[in-house]
Protein backbone atom coordinates (compact mmCIF):
# COMPACT_ATOMS: atom_id res chain seq x y z
CA UNK A 1 0.00 0.00 0.00
CA UNK A 2 1.52 3.57 -0.84
CA UNK A 3 0.83 6.84 1.09
CA UNK A 4 -0.12 10.07 0.01
CA UNK A 5 3.64 12.03 -0.61
CA UNK A 6 4.31 14.27 2.16
CA UNK A 7 2.64 17.74 1.51
CA UNK A 8 6.00 19.09 2.15
CA UNK A 9 7.85 17.78 -0.85
CA UNK A 10 5.03 18.70 -2.84
CA UNK A 11 5.43 22.23 -1.88
CA UNK A 12 9.24 22.34 -2.05
CA UNK A 13 8.44 20.71 -5.32
CA UNK A 14 6.38 23.36 -6.67
CA UNK A 15 8.64 26.00 -5.52
CA UNK A 16 12.04 24.82 -6.86
CA UNK A 17 9.95 23.22 -9.93
CA UNK A 18 10.68 26.19 -12.50
CA UNK A 19 15.02 26.00 -11.91
CA UNK A 20 14.53 22.26 -11.72
CA UNK A 21 13.00 21.84 -15.29
CA UNK A 22 15.44 24.60 -16.47
CA UNK A 23 18.24 22.57 -15.04
CA UNK A 24 16.70 20.04 -17.05
CA UNK A 25 16.62 21.73 -20.55
CA UNK A 26 20.34 22.74 -20.33
CA UNK A 27 21.33 19.39 -19.32
CA UNK A 28 18.86 17.57 -22.24
CA UNK A 29 18.42 20.17 -25.16
CA UNK A 30 14.84 20.12 -25.04
CA UNK A 31 11.62 20.81 -23.18
CA UNK A 32 10.30 17.48 -23.51
CA UNK A 33 12.84 15.66 -22.30
CA UNK A 34 13.33 17.68 -19.85
CA UNK A 35 10.37 17.01 -18.39
CA UNK A 36 10.32 13.61 -18.80
CA UNK A 37 13.85 14.13 -17.00
CA UNK A 38 12.65 15.78 -14.53
CA UNK A 39 9.93 13.82 -14.14
CA UNK A 40 12.96 10.56 -13.32
CA UNK A 41 14.47 12.48 -10.58
CA UNK A 42 11.63 13.46 -9.28
CA UNK A 43 10.42 10.06 -8.19
CA UNK A 44 14.13 8.81 -7.13
CA UNK A 45 13.83 11.51 -4.60
CA UNK A 46 10.44 11.01 -3.43
CA UNK A 47 11.96 7.21 -2.74
CA UNK A 48 14.61 8.72 -0.52
CA UNK A 49 12.41 10.80 0.73
CA UNK A 50 13.19 11.74 4.31
CA UNK A 51 10.93 13.98 6.32
CA UNK A 52 13.46 14.94 9.28
CA UNK A 53 15.70 16.50 6.64
CA UNK A 54 15.79 19.98 5.92
CA UNK A 55 14.37 22.13 3.09
CA UNK A 56 17.49 23.13 1.86
CA UNK A 57 18.87 19.36 1.97
CA UNK A 58 15.79 17.47 0.16
CA UNK A 59 16.75 21.05 -2.45
CA UNK A 60 20.32 19.53 -2.96
CA UNK A 61 18.96 15.77 -2.99
CA UNK A 62 16.96 16.06 -5.78
CA UNK A 63 19.76 18.35 -7.67
CA UNK A 64 21.90 15.72 -7.63
CA UNK A 65 19.45 13.47 -8.12
CA UNK A 66 18.40 15.37 -11.77
CA UNK A 67 22.29 15.15 -12.42
CA UNK A 68 22.79 11.93 -11.70
CA UNK A 69 19.37 10.89 -13.79
CA UNK A 70 20.59 12.63 -16.42
CA UNK A 71 24.00 10.56 -16.36
CA UNK A 72 22.11 7.58 -16.42
CA UNK A 73 19.90 8.51 -19.43
CA UNK A 74 22.82 9.42 -21.87
CA UNK A 75 22.35 6.16 -23.96
CA UNK A 76 19.28 7.72 -24.77
CA UNK A 77 19.64 10.94 -24.67
CA UNK A 78 22.81 10.93 -27.33
CA UNK A 79 20.90 9.15 -29.78
CA UNK A 80 18.73 12.34 -30.55
CA UNK A 81 21.60 14.94 -29.35
CA UNK A 82 22.68 16.10 -32.64
CA UNK A 83 19.22 16.27 -33.96
CA UNK A 84 17.90 18.46 -31.20
CA UNK A 85 20.78 20.51 -31.44
CA UNK A 86 20.48 21.69 -34.91
CA UNK A 87 16.42 21.49 -34.33
CA UNK A 88 15.91 23.85 -31.45
CA UNK A 89 17.00 27.43 -32.01
CA UNK A 90 18.92 28.99 -29.14
CA UNK A 91 21.31 32.00 -27.81
CA UNK A 92 25.26 30.93 -27.88
CA UNK A 93 25.12 29.97 -24.43
CA UNK A 94 22.84 27.37 -25.04
CA UNK A 95 24.35 25.97 -28.54
CA UNK A 96 27.98 26.27 -26.16
CA UNK A 97 26.14 23.85 -24.02
CA UNK A 98 24.92 21.46 -26.89
CA UNK A 99 28.31 21.24 -28.49
CA UNK A 100 29.66 19.95 -24.50
CA UNK A 101 30.57 16.57 -23.55
CA UNK A 102 27.82 15.25 -21.76
CA UNK A 103 30.34 14.90 -18.39
CA UNK A 104 31.44 18.59 -19.10
CA UNK A 105 27.79 19.55 -19.59
CA UNK A 106 26.49 18.43 -16.54
CA UNK A 107 29.82 19.62 -14.43
CA UNK A 108 29.14 23.09 -15.54
CA UNK A 109 25.13 23.36 -15.18
CA UNK A 110 25.26 21.81 -12.10
CA UNK A 111 28.24 23.77 -10.48
CA UNK A 112 27.27 27.22 -12.02
CA UNK A 113 22.81 26.65 -12.35
CA UNK A 114 22.00 24.84 -9.80
CA UNK A 115 25.17 25.58 -7.86
CA UNK A 116 26.08 22.49 -6.04
CA UNK A 117 29.44 21.91 -4.57
CA UNK A 118 32.60 20.65 -6.35
CA UNK A 119 32.40 17.11 -4.34
CA UNK A 120 28.82 16.63 -4.85
CA UNK A 121 29.27 17.32 -8.30
CA UNK A 122 32.23 14.46 -8.25
CA UNK A 123 30.38 11.66 -6.43
CA UNK A 124 28.08 12.12 -9.24
CA UNK A 125 30.57 11.96 -12.06
CA UNK A 126 33.21 9.95 -10.09
CA UNK A 127 35.81 12.17 -10.32
CA UNK A 128 38.34 14.45 -8.02
CA UNK A 129 36.49 17.43 -6.67
CA UNK A 130 39.89 19.55 -7.72
CA UNK A 131 39.07 18.46 -11.57
CA UNK A 132 35.50 19.33 -11.57
CA UNK A 133 36.87 22.65 -9.96
CA UNK A 134 39.00 23.03 -13.35
CA UNK A 135 36.73 21.72 -15.97
CA UNK A 136 34.29 23.46 -14.92
CA UNK A 137 36.76 26.92 -14.65
CA UNK A 138 37.91 26.08 -18.14
CA UNK A 139 34.71 25.58 -19.56
CA UNK A 140 33.16 28.65 -18.42
CA UNK A 141 35.70 31.04 -20.03
CA UNK A 142 35.56 29.25 -23.36
CA UNK A 143 31.73 29.87 -22.84
CA UNK A 144 32.74 33.38 -22.37
CA UNK A 145 35.10 33.71 -25.12
CA UNK A 146 32.19 32.26 -27.54
CA UNK A 147 29.92 34.77 -25.84
CA UNK A 148 32.14 37.60 -26.73
CA UNK A 149 32.28 36.60 -30.15
CA UNK A 150 28.54 36.13 -30.92
CA UNK A 151 27.91 39.62 -29.30
CA UNK A 152 30.52 40.87 -31.35
CA UNK A 153 28.98 39.25 -34.35
CA UNK A 154 31.85 36.90 -34.95
CA UNK A 155 29.86 33.53 -33.74
CA UNK B 1 28.73 40.60 -22.00
CA UNK B 2 30.76 38.48 -19.93
CA UNK B 3 30.06 34.99 -18.50
CA UNK B 4 30.92 34.23 -15.09
CA UNK B 5 30.21 32.21 -12.26
CA UNK B 6 27.46 34.94 -10.88
CA UNK B 7 26.44 36.10 -14.25
CA UNK B 8 25.69 32.48 -15.36
CA UNK B 9 22.80 31.71 -14.70
CA UNK B 10 21.53 35.22 -15.40
CA UNK B 11 22.53 35.10 -19.16
CA UNK B 12 21.05 31.27 -19.78
CA UNK B 13 17.80 31.78 -18.11
CA UNK B 14 17.37 34.75 -20.39
CA UNK B 15 18.48 32.54 -23.36
CA UNK B 16 15.97 29.99 -22.27
CA UNK B 17 12.84 32.30 -22.00
CA UNK B 18 9.95 31.63 -20.10
CA UNK B 19 9.51 28.45 -18.34
CA UNK B 20 6.41 26.38 -19.89
CA UNK B 21 3.93 25.47 -17.45
CA UNK B 22 5.35 21.43 -17.03
CA UNK B 23 6.18 21.10 -13.58
CA UNK B 24 2.98 21.27 -11.97
CA UNK B 25 1.78 18.71 -14.42
CA UNK B 26 4.68 16.78 -13.94
CA UNK B 27 4.19 16.74 -10.23
CA UNK B 28 0.68 15.11 -10.69
CA UNK B 29 2.93 12.19 -12.36
CA UNK B 30 5.31 12.16 -10.25
CA UNK B 31 2.89 11.62 -7.26
CA UNK B 32 0.66 9.36 -9.33
CA UNK B 33 3.46 7.28 -9.41
CA UNK B 34 4.26 7.54 -5.74
CA UNK B 35 0.62 6.50 -5.28
CA UNK B 36 1.10 3.21 -7.71
CA UNK B 37 4.37 1.81 -6.19
CA UNK B 38 4.62 3.53 -2.91
CA UNK B 39 8.18 4.03 -2.76
CA UNK B 40 8.99 5.26 0.62
CA UNK B 41 6.88 2.84 2.44
CA UNK B 42 8.86 0.34 0.64
CA UNK B 43 12.28 1.22 0.39
CA UNK B 44 12.83 3.78 2.92
CA UNK B 45 11.23 3.37 5.97
CA UNK B 46 9.72 0.63 6.96
CA UNK B 47 12.36 -1.71 7.47
CA UNK B 48 13.66 0.20 10.02
CA UNK B 49 10.33 0.41 11.48
CA UNK B 50 10.26 -3.18 11.45
CA UNK B 51 13.17 -3.57 12.82
CA UNK B 52 12.78 -1.62 15.70
CA UNK B 53 9.45 -3.26 16.61
CA UNK B 54 11.08 -6.33 16.40
CA UNK B 55 13.34 -5.65 19.10
CA UNK B 56 10.76 -4.44 21.13
CA UNK B 57 8.76 -7.52 20.95
CA UNK B 58 11.97 -9.69 21.70
CA UNK B 59 13.03 -7.36 24.53
CA UNK B 60 9.65 -7.13 25.79
CA UNK B 61 9.01 -10.87 25.34
CA UNK B 62 12.06 -12.05 27.20
CA UNK B 63 11.13 -9.63 29.82
CA UNK B 64 7.58 -10.99 30.37
CA UNK B 65 8.88 -14.83 30.55
CA UNK B 66 11.79 -13.63 33.18
CA UNK B 67 9.53 -11.79 35.19
CA UNK B 68 6.42 -14.84 34.86
CA UNK B 69 9.90 -17.85 35.11
CA UNK B 70 10.49 -15.46 38.49
CA UNK B 71 7.10 -15.37 40.04
CA UNK B 72 6.62 -19.02 40.01
CA UNK B 73 9.97 -19.77 41.07
CA UNK B 74 9.59 -17.52 44.38
CA UNK B 75 5.26 -19.32 44.12
CA UNK B 76 7.11 -22.93 44.03
CA UNK B 77 9.04 -21.96 47.21
CA UNK B 78 6.47 -20.00 49.47
CA UNK B 79 4.03 -22.94 48.46
CA UNK B 80 6.92 -25.57 50.12
CA UNK B 81 6.88 -23.55 53.46
CA UNK B 82 3.50 -22.50 53.43
CA UNK B 83 1.63 -26.29 53.08
CA UNK B 84 4.78 -28.72 53.25
CA UNK B 85 2.55 -31.35 51.60
CA UNK B 86 4.29 -34.10 49.10
CA UNK B 87 4.83 -31.98 45.77
CA UNK B 88 7.10 -29.00 46.66
CA UNK B 89 8.50 -31.44 48.87
CA UNK B 90 10.21 -33.46 46.23
CA UNK B 91 11.55 -30.24 44.67
CA UNK B 92 12.84 -29.16 48.19
CA UNK B 93 14.85 -32.19 48.85
CA UNK B 94 16.11 -32.65 45.51
CA UNK B 95 18.20 -29.42 46.24
CA UNK B 96 18.84 -30.95 49.32
CA UNK B 97 22.07 -32.98 48.85
CA UNK B 98 24.99 -30.45 49.32
CA UNK B 99 22.81 -28.91 51.76
CA UNK B 100 23.98 -32.15 53.79
CA UNK B 101 27.41 -30.48 53.86
CA UNK B 102 26.65 -27.22 54.91
CA UNK B 103 26.98 -26.28 58.56
CA UNK B 104 23.59 -26.50 60.55
CA UNK B 105 23.51 -22.78 60.87
CA UNK B 106 23.00 -21.75 57.32
CA UNK B 107 20.10 -24.00 57.12
CA UNK B 108 18.23 -22.68 59.95
CA UNK B 109 14.71 -21.04 59.29
CA UNK B 110 14.49 -23.37 55.78
CA UNK B 111 14.87 -26.28 58.26
CA UNK B 112 12.59 -25.53 60.45
CA UNK B 113 10.01 -25.64 57.86
CA UNK B 114 10.98 -29.19 56.93
CA UNK B 115 11.73 -30.68 59.90
CA UNK B 116 8.22 -32.02 60.46
CA UNK B 117 8.38 -34.29 58.05
CA UNK B 118 11.67 -35.93 58.93
CA UNK B 119 10.85 -35.68 62.10
CA UNK B 120 7.42 -37.85 61.83
CA UNK B 121 9.45 -40.27 59.57
CA UNK B 122 11.98 -40.72 62.76
CA UNK B 123 9.26 -40.28 65.49
CA UNK B 124 8.38 -44.79 65.17
CA UNK B 125 11.45 -46.03 64.79
CA UNK B 126 13.14 -43.89 67.75
CA UNK B 127 11.87 -44.93 71.50
CA UNK B 128 10.39 -42.49 73.66
CA UNK B 129 12.41 -39.75 74.48
CA UNK B 130 12.51 -37.03 77.49
CA UNK B 131 10.70 -34.01 76.60
CA UNK B 132 14.28 -32.52 76.12
CA UNK B 133 15.18 -35.39 73.68
CA UNK B 134 11.77 -34.30 71.34
CA UNK B 135 13.20 -30.95 70.42
CA UNK B 136 16.54 -32.17 69.55
CA UNK B 137 15.47 -33.53 65.92
CA UNK B 138 14.42 -29.91 65.38
CA UNK B 139 17.80 -28.68 66.38
CA UNK B 140 19.70 -30.80 63.67
CA UNK B 141 17.56 -30.92 60.02
CA UNK B 142 20.40 -30.82 58.36
CA UNK B 143 20.95 -34.71 59.16
CA UNK B 144 17.28 -35.98 58.70
CA UNK B 145 17.24 -33.92 55.21
CA UNK B 146 20.41 -35.41 54.42
CA UNK B 147 18.69 -38.36 55.10
CA UNK B 148 15.82 -38.23 53.34
CA UNK B 149 17.79 -37.80 50.28
CA UNK B 150 19.44 -40.07 49.96
CA UNK B 151 18.39 -42.47 52.74
CA UNK B 152 21.32 -43.92 54.43
CA UNK B 153 19.64 -44.49 57.62
CA UNK B 154 21.42 -47.34 58.07
CA UNK B 155 24.72 -46.19 56.79
CA UNK B 156 24.34 -42.56 58.50
CA UNK B 157 24.30 -44.55 62.27
CA UNK B 158 27.71 -46.18 61.34
CA UNK B 159 29.60 -43.00 61.28
CA UNK B 160 27.99 -41.38 63.84
CA UNK B 161 26.26 -43.54 66.20
CA UNK B 162 29.45 -45.03 67.50
CA UNK B 163 30.62 -41.62 69.00
CA UNK B 164 27.63 -41.79 71.13
CA UNK B 165 27.80 -44.10 74.19
CA UNK B 166 25.23 -45.73 75.74
CA UNK B 167 25.17 -44.17 78.45
CA UNK B 168 24.58 -40.47 77.80
CA UNK B 169 21.32 -41.41 75.58
CA UNK B 170 18.46 -40.65 77.53
CA UNK B 171 20.25 -38.50 80.32
CA UNK B 172 18.45 -35.78 80.62
CA UNK B 173 21.18 -33.78 82.28
CA UNK B 174 23.06 -33.82 79.76
CA UNK B 175 22.70 -30.73 76.77
CA UNK B 176 20.99 -31.22 73.66
CA UNK B 177 23.85 -30.43 71.44
CA UNK B 178 26.05 -33.39 72.70
CA UNK B 179 22.97 -35.81 72.77
CA UNK B 180 22.99 -38.53 69.55
CA UNK B 181 20.12 -38.66 67.92
CA UNK B 182 17.70 -40.34 69.29
CA UNK B 183 17.87 -43.55 66.66
CA UNK B 184 20.99 -44.45 68.28
CA UNK B 185 19.71 -46.92 70.64
CA UNK B 186 17.73 -48.90 68.15
CA UNK B 187 20.44 -48.85 65.32
CA UNK B 188 23.02 -49.86 67.80
CA UNK B 189 22.34 -53.25 68.24
CA UNK B 190 22.08 -53.54 64.19
CA UNK B 191 25.89 -52.87 64.36
CA UNK B 192 27.61 -54.18 67.56
CA UNK B 193 31.10 -54.41 66.16
CA UNK B 194 31.14 -50.45 65.36
CA UNK B 195 30.46 -49.22 68.84
CA UNK B 196 33.77 -50.55 70.23
CA UNK B 197 36.05 -49.00 67.86
CA UNK B 198 35.15 -45.42 67.87
CA UNK B 199 34.35 -45.47 71.17
CA UNK B 200 38.59 -43.59 72.12
CA UNK B 201 37.70 -41.13 69.52
CA UNK B 202 34.33 -40.06 71.23
CA UNK B 203 36.64 -38.05 73.78
CA UNK B 204 37.90 -35.64 71.20
CA UNK B 205 34.46 -35.32 68.55
CA UNK B 206 32.12 -33.00 69.34
CA UNK B 207 28.93 -33.09 67.43
CA UNK B 208 27.92 -30.49 65.41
Amino acid sequence: MAREPDPRFLYLVEDHGGVLLRAARLLCGDWARAEDLLQQALARALIRWDPRRPDLEVVLGVQQELVATYLDELPELDQTADNLRLAVPSGPLLCGLGELEPMVRATVVGRYYLELGDRDIADLISVEPGRVRHVGARTLTWLDRRLRFAGAGLG
Amino acid sequence: MHVDDTTFRDLVDAELGDTPPAPADRLEWVVRAARSNGPPDRTGRLPRAGYLALAVTVLSTTLVTGLLVSARIGAGENATRDTGDAGPAVVHDTASPPASHVPATRLGPAVSTSSDRPTRRAVPIHPPVPAEATVRPRTRPTAHRSATTSRPTTARPTTARPTRSPTDHGNPTNPPQSQPPSASPTVTPTHPTTSPTPTPRRTGYIWP
